[in-house]
C-alpha cells in the first residue's frame, strides 16, 4: 500500500509538469500531420514508427534521468521517514514509466483510432516497452553516477548507440562478413537491441516487409515462430527488468 | 419444349447449301454431343441448346462448329478431359466447361487442342478444371473472350495453367479472363503470337509466363495480384505495350521478371505497387520507354549480367527505391527519365535538370549484394545513410546515373 501511495504521489507531481504534456502534444501533432498528408495506413504507420523509435527512448531516458537527479534532495528527505529505499525508487519508476506510456498512447491515439489495425496495436505495445526499458535504464544510470552531467551524457550515449549506432554495427558486420551465412548472427544482433526489436515487431506486420526480399522469409519464420516470439518478448522484458533490479540493488547499498 | 428460334435458320442462310445444322438438347432427336459429332460432316454445325452433358470426353475430330446456346454445361465429373479437339478449322463457342479430371501424371485440360490449325475457341466459361485451355502443336488459332477460373484450392501443384500453349505459332489470345490457375497464361515454344486485352489475376504463380517464345506481342493486358507476378524467359524480340502490372507484392514477387530476354521493347506500360517493377536478369539490347513506375518497392532492379539496355522517358513516381543494382559499373543507358525524387534545378529552363540524378540509394545497393541487410529496413541509421549519400555521393560505388533527368513528367498517354 505504501508503494501505491508513493507512486500516486509522484504521479500527481508529474501531471503538473507542462513539458511532459508538450511531449504528448508533439506526438499528437506529428500523427495528425501524417494523417492529414496521407490517408495511407502503411505510410502513417511507418512514419509514426520512425518517430516512436527515435523520440520515445530519447524522451524516456532523458526526462527520467533529469527528474531523478532533480528530486535527489526530496528522495533524501523521504528516506528520513520510515519507508524502504526500494519502495521509494520503485514508486518513482512506476509513476514515471506509466505516466510516460500514457502520454505516448495519448499522442498516437488519433492514428490508432483511425485505422485500428493489428500493426497499430503492436506500435503502441512497442512504444510501451521502449518507455519502460529506457526509464529503467535511466534509473540504472542515475543511481550509478552521482554527477548529473556525467549521468546525462551516459544516457545520451546509450540512446545514440541503441537508436543509431547499433544498426551501423550490424551493417558493418553484414558488409565485412558478407561471404558467410549471416541470418542467425543478424537475428542474434537484433535480439540484443530493444529498438531493433520494436522496429521489427511492427515492420514484419506490414507490406514493407516484402522489401527485405529473400531474408524476409527467414526473419518472418523466426519472429513469427513461437520460439522467436518468446525470445523477443523475453529480450524486451529482460531489458526492462534487469536494469531496474540492478538499480534497486545498488540504491539499497548506496551511501546517500 | 425448347425449339430453335426463328433467327437461327436465318443466320445460317448463306451457308445453307454448304452445311447442315444438328441440334442437341434433352428433347431433340440427338441427345448426345458425341453422337451429333459422329453424324456431322465437315463444315456442319452442331448446336447445343442448354442442359448439362456428362459424356466423358467430347472428341471433336472433324472440322465442324460446336455452338452452345444458353451456355450448356459440359461436365468432366472430375475424371475426364472434357473437350478434345484434334481437327483443324473447329469453332467451339458458348459452352460452360467444368470439373476436368486431376492427375499428377497427365496434363488434363478443360479444352485441349492437339495438332490442329485454324481453331476458334470463343466466349466459353471454364470452371474448376485442372488445366484450362491447352494447345499443343497448334497454328493459326484464336482464343477469344473466354473466362477461366481454376480450382483455387490446394497449391500450385494441384492446379494447372489457365491458357497453356506448347509448340504453337500465330495464335491470337484476345480478351480472356483467367483467375486462380497456376500460371494465368503459359507459353513454351510459341512464335509470332498476339496477346491482347486479357486479364490475368490471382493466379498461384505467374500471371504470364513464357519461355523460348520469340516474336510475340503483348498489348493492353492486365496482370494483377499474381503469386509471383509475370516472368518471361529465354526469349528474343518481344513487344510489350500498354500492359498493366499491378499489386504483385511479396518477397519474391515481380511486376515483370526479365530473364534472358534480348532485343525486346517494353513501352507504354504501367507498373503499380509491385515489390519489384522490373527485375532485369541477363537482359540485353532492350528498350524500356514511356512507362510509368508508380509506388513500387523497387521500380527497376538491374543485375550486373544485363547490358546495352536503354531506359528512357519513363516516369518514376513515389517508389521506395528507384533503381537498384549489384554492379559498380553501368553498362546500360538511363537517360531523360522523370524521377519524382530528383532534387536538382534547371537554370536554363530547357526542361532538363542541370545536375545528374543518381537513382541508386546506398541502402538498395547494399541490399542487392547482402540480402541479410533487409533486417535494417526502416532503420533510422539507414535513412540517415541514404540522406548523407545523396548529399555527398562518395560512398556509393556505382556509376549508374541519369545525366539528363527531366524536370516534368513525360506525357506519353495521349
Amino acid at each position: 500500500m505504501r508503494l501505491l501511495g508513493l507512486t500516486l504521489f509522484d504521479f500527481k507531481n508529474l501531471v503538473r509538469i507542462k513539458a511532459l504534456w508538450a511531449y504528448a502534444f508533439f506526438l499528437w501533432a506529428v500523427g495528425g500531420v501524417f494523417l492529414y498528408l496521407s490517408g495511407d495506413e502503411t505510410k502513417v504507420l511507418l512514419s509514426l514508427l520512425s518517430i516512436t523509435l527515435l523520440i520515445v527512448p530519447l524522451v524516456s531516458v532523458l526526462f527520467s534521468i533529469t527528474h531523478l537527479y532533480d528530486s535527489a534532495n526530496f528522495i533524501k528527505l523521504l528516506l528520513s521517514q520510515p519507508v524502504k529505499r526500494s519502495e521509494v525508487l520503485l514508486g518513482k519508476f512506476l509513476a514515471l514509466s506509466v505516466f510516460l506510456s500514457f502520454l505516448f498512447l495519448l499522442g498516437v491515439l488519433p492514428a490508432v483510432l483511425r485505422f485500428r489495425g493489428e500493426a497499430f496495436l503492436l506500435l503502441v505495445l512497442s512504444g510501451f516497452f521502449l518507455t519502460f526499458i529506457y526509464t529503467a535504464l535511466a534509473f540504472l544510470i542515475g543511481v550509478f553516477f552521482e554527477e548529473k552531467a556525467r549521468g546525462v551524457s551516459v544516457a545520451l550515449i546509450l540512446w545514440l548507440y541503441t537508436a543509431l549506432i547499433h544498426d551501423g554495427f550490424i551493417l558493418s558486420v553484414i558488409y565485412l562478413f558478407g561471404d558467410y551465412p549471416l541470418e542467425r548472427v543478424v537475428i542474434g544482433l537484433t535480439l540484443v537491441n530493444p529498438v531493433d526489436l520494436a522496429r521489427l515487431l511492427v515492420v514484419l506486420r506490414t507490406d514493407v516487409a516484402a522489401l527485405m526480399g529473400l531474408s524476409e522469409a527467414v526473419f518472418k519464420e523466426f519472429f513469427g515462430s513461437g520460439f522467436g516470439s518468446f525470445l523477443s518478448a523475453l529480450s524486451l522484458i529482460l531489458w526492462a527488468i534487469v536494469p531496474l533490479l540492478l538499480a534497486l540493488w545498488r540504491f539499497r547499498r548506496k551511501d546517500l | 419444349m425448347e425449339r430453335p428460334t426463328l433467327s437461327l435458320p436465318l443466320l445460317s442462310l448463306p451457308a445453307l447449301a454448304l452445311c447442315a445444322e444438328i441440334y442437341v438438347c434433352e428433347r431433340c432427336e440427338v441427345k448426345s454431343i458425341n453422337e451429333a459429332i459422329k453424324r456431322a460432316k465437315a463444315g456442319d454445325k452442331v448446336i447445343v441448346l442448354g442442359g448439362t452433358y456428362r459424356e466423358g470426353t467430347i472428341n471433336v475430330n472433324k472440322p465442324i462448329s460446336l455452338i452452345g446456346k444458353n451456355y450448356p454445361t459440359l461436365d468432366g465429373e472430375g475424371k475426364y478431359e472434357v473437350v478434345r479437339i484434334t481437327a483443324s478449322g473447329v469453332l467451339f463457342s458458348g459452352f460452360r466447361v467444368v470439373n476436368s479430371g486431376v492427375s499428377e501424371l497427365e496434363d488434363i485440360a478443360g479444352i485441349k487442342v492437339v495438332n490442329a490449325r485454324k481453331c476458334v475457341i470463343k466466349d466459353n466459361v471454364l470452371k474448376n478444371n485442372f488445366w484450362g485451355i491447352y494447345l499443343a502443336k497448334v497454328r493459326d488459332c484464336v482464343l477469344e473472350g473466354n473466362v477461366l477460373e481454376g480450382r483455387g484450392e490446394g497449391s500450385e501443384v494441384y492446379t494447372g495453367n489457365g491458357i497453356h500453349l506448347w509448340h504453337c505459332s500465330n495464335v491470337k489470345i484476345l480478351n480472356n479472363t483467367i483467375r486462380r490457375h497456376r500460371d494465368g497464361i503459359y507459353f513454351e515454344f510459341v512464335k509470332k503470337s498476339h496477346i491482347e486485352g486479357n486479364l490475368s489475376e490471382e493466379n498461384w504463380r505467374y500471371g504470364l509466363h513464357f519461355m523460348f517464345s520469340h516474336d510475340d506481342t503483348y498489348v493492353r493486358n492486365t496482370f494483377r495480384r499474381n503469386g509471383a507476378g509475370v516472368a518471361v524467359m529465354y526469349t528474343k524480340r518481344v513487344l510489350m505495350k500498354e500492359n498493366r502490372f499491378e499489386e504483385n507484392w511479396g518477397g519474391s514477387s515481380y511486376g515483370l521478371l526479365l530473364k534472358a530476354i534480348s532485343d525486346s521493347t517494353i513501352v507504354n506500360n504501367v507498373f503499380y505497387k509491385n515489390t519489384t517493377g522490373i527485375l532485369m536478369d541477363e537482359t540485353q539490347r532492350t528498350l524500356i520507354k514511356h512507362n510509368d513506375f508508380v509506388s513500387n518497392g523497387w521500380a527497376i532492379r538491374v543485375w550486373a549480367n544485363s547490358a546495352d539496355n536503354t531506359i528512357t522517358e519513363n516516369n518514376f513516381l513515389g517508389n521506395t527505391f528507384e533503381v537498384s543494382t549489384n554492379s559498380k559499373e553501368n553498362p546500360n543507358t538511363f537517360v531523360m527519365n522523370y524521377w519524382s525524387s530528383y532534387r536538382g534545378y534547371d537554370l536554363n529552363r530547357d526542361g532538363i535538370g542541370d545536375i545528374p540524378h543518381r537513382p541508386v540509394k546506398l541502402f538498395s545497393y547494399i541490399l542487392e549484394n547482402n540480402p541479410e541487410a533487409g533486417v535494417l529496413v526502416k532503420s533510422f541509421f539507414v535513412e540517415l545513410l541514404n540522406r548523407i549519400e545523396s548529399v555527398f555521393p562518395i560512398v556509393i560505388p556505382t556509376k549508374l546515373q541519369d545525366p539528363k533527368p527531366l524536370m516534368r513528367r513525360v506525357r506519353w498517354r495521349s
